[in-house]
């Protein structure tokens, strides 16, 4: 159900981002003095660092007592066009319930991933020439995880090794995952250095170790079916550090003398 | 432009938002083991004498063949090592295999199941290092083993809902270039002590064919004799004539019944022949097929049993035990 609210609140801010990069063409024309201000042309430099969390993560773990998502997020700006972006999480999930198999099988189980991932990669905002904070991206990014499993199952025994059907647990440890992600986003400035960052990646999976138990929720990745390719939605809260300034005010003269 | 970039942002999340499972029928624990020809990878079909499983803890039942000429060998939900023997005209050979319980998860709303993976076999129990391919060295039927994992591919076998493609195929070789061997062996034994006797007889030959005896008393007391089966033919009546105290000849027949063109392993060559003679079984009096039968009315022998019922070239194993009558003690006359 979390999933369709965040969904629908991923279209509502889609669609105020569309407003928003529909207005910013005239907000330009109308905001020119005689001192003007305007991108400096230069080569990409550092211009800002932003830090933020996952905000789906936070609210399934606050929501949701059986599931602990703790994904933070940094990035390091290059004007507003470049981002080197990396990510650490803690994820904590249960999953408990009974599933029919059959009409007249019906079985209880458990299932426990806990681990952390990192994920790191480069950004682009396409917008990068007409927004001076906002954006919106393109990226690509390497992501590893490492998790314990757990699921408790009903064992179906052998008559021929006169063995009983009964629950019997696995426990499987330091299971690996790589995959690799392409992905696209907006990065939209809310409010002072506030950001919003929505994004949604296609996660194609590298490598999967788990040899036990099927690698089913993976930090990071998601639910797992069968190590296909899968999409992963994020939503971020971002705080830009004010450190750097990424507008200079030059003189019509001074802009006229460069071009 | 960018409104189609925002589109395709808005669509692919909502795509992000798509949780399934897809229900799977869990696996019953059974190993698919296949037996082929390696000059042609044909299947060959093979009915064990016995196949059964066996623990550091327990040892299971006969395994019989399922009706797709496979064996399906149950694992264990306990152990992760087991054994199997198969065995077949008193030769045999131990698969060893070594595996992993593993469970799916099948889904957040589908659950989870039992399964086994990483199978694969150890050619000398747990001494050795477990391999998805083994060339046997000291076997007396298989050739060489190969285990397929789900894709199909030589590795470790993970049991899946298949219960026709094989996980496990073993190899046997086949006697291609080997003649059937067409060589019935007769022994003679004492019917308390069951040890070998020594017999002599005046003539042993076939019935229909009285002069051209295949035994004669020029070759002296013996304990067997060889008679030569010819295949096409699915009977053969010996006539055994002894001379007795008195001078007189005393004679009994035997029929045995066997067929032609069956297949064996063959414990000389260890190879498999599929046109070997075999299913030998003795004629009773009554005129009953029978692994062993009594002779009421028999002058010379008391009875006699079908010790091995394929014709095979190692000839130091009887095929028919025939038992003497026992001497007539002298208090009872």
């Amino acid at each position: 159900m979390l999933r369709y609210l965040l969904s629908n609140l991923l279209l509502l801010t889609i669609c105020s981002t569309f407003s928003w990069a529909q207005q910013k063409a005239p907000e330009k024309e109308q905001s020119l003095p005689p001192m003007v201000t305007a991108i400096e042309p230069r080569p990409f430099k550092l211009s800002g660092i932003r830090l933020g969390a996952d905000i789906i993560g936070i609210g399934e773990s606050l929501f949701d007592d059986k599931v602990e998502k703790w994904y933070l997020y940094g990035d390091i700006m290059l004007d507003n066009a470049l981002f080197f972006t990396l990510e650490y999480g803690l994820q904590d999930i249960t999953r408990s319930g009974e599933f029919t198999l059959t009409e007249d099988d019906t079985r209880r189980y458990v299932y426990q991933s806990d681990g952390f991932f990192w994920r790191g990669g480069v950004e682009y905002n396409l917008l990068a020439k007409e927004s001076t904070y906002s954006g919106l991206y393109i990226g690509a990014k390497y992501a590893f995880a490492q998790f314990d499993q757990y699921s408790s199952y009903l064992s179906q025994g052998s008559d021929y090794w006169e063995e009983p059907s009964e629950q019997q647990e696995l426990r499987e440890e330091n299971v690996n995952a790589h995959w690799v992600q392409v992905m696209a986003g907006i990065k939209y400035r809310i409010l002072g250095n506030f950001y919003v960052d929505l994004s949604t990646a296609l996660g194609v999976p590298l490598n999967f170790t788990d040899d036990l138990i099927t690698a089913n929720d993976i930090p990071g990745f998601g639910l797992n079916k069968q190590n296909n390719s899968k999409m992963i939605l994020q939503m971020r809260l971002l705080y830009k550090i004010p450190l750097w300034k990424t507008k200079v005010d030059i003189t019509e003269e001074q802009l006229l003398e460069r071009y | 432009m960018r409104l189609k970039y925002i589109i395709l942002l808005g669509l692919l999340s909502l795509l992000s938002a798509c949780q399934d499972c897809d229900p799977q029928t869990p696996p019953d624990g059974r190993v698919v083991v296949r037996f082929l020809d390696p000059s042609d990878n044909d299947d060959i079909t093979i009915d064990f004498d016995s196949v059964y499983g066996y623990s550091t803890t327990f040892q299971g039942g006969n395994i019989p063949r399922d009706n797709n000429d496979a064996y399906r060998l149950p694992l264990s939900t306990e152990q992760e090592q087991i054994s199997f023997v198969f065995a077949i005209q008193g030769l045999q050979d131990t698969l060893h295999l070594s595996y992993q319980k593993k469970v799916i998860i099948n889904g957040p709303d589908c659950g989870n199941f039992e399964t086994f993976g990483n199978l694969q076999a150890l050619i000398n129990g747990d001494t050795d290092q477990a391999q998805s391919i083994i060339k046997f060295r000291d076997s007396a039927i298989f050739d060489s083993l190969v285990i397929f994992d789900e894709e199909g591919s030589v590795g470790p076998a993970l049991i899946n809902g298949d219960t026709t493609t094989a996980n496990i195929r073993i190899f046997i070789a086949n006697c291609t270039d080997v003649s059937p061997n067409q060589e019935m062996v007769i022994s003679f034994f004492d019917p308390v002590t069951d040890t070998p006797v020594s017999k002599l007889f005046e003539r042993v030959y076939r019935k229909e064919f009285p002069n051209r005896p295949i035994l004669t008393s020029l070759a002296g007391e013996v304990t067997s004799f060889i008679v030569e089966l010819i295949p096409g033919e699915e009977s053969i009546t010996l006539v055994f004539e002894e001379r007795a105290e008195n001078g007189l000849i005393e004679s009994q027949q035997i029929t045995f019944t066997f067929s032609s063109n069956i297949s064996i392993i063959d414990d000389f060559e260890g190879c498999l022949q599929n046109e070997a003679l075999g299913n030998l079984r003795l004629i009773s009096e009554d005129s009953i097929g029978i692994d062993s039968t009594a002779f009421p009315s028999g002058i010379l022998f008391d009875s006699a049993l079908i010790n091995r019922s394929i014709i095979n070239s190692n000839n130091t194993i009887p095929n028919v035990k025939i038992f003497t009558q026992q001497p007539t003690a002298v208090d009872d006359l």
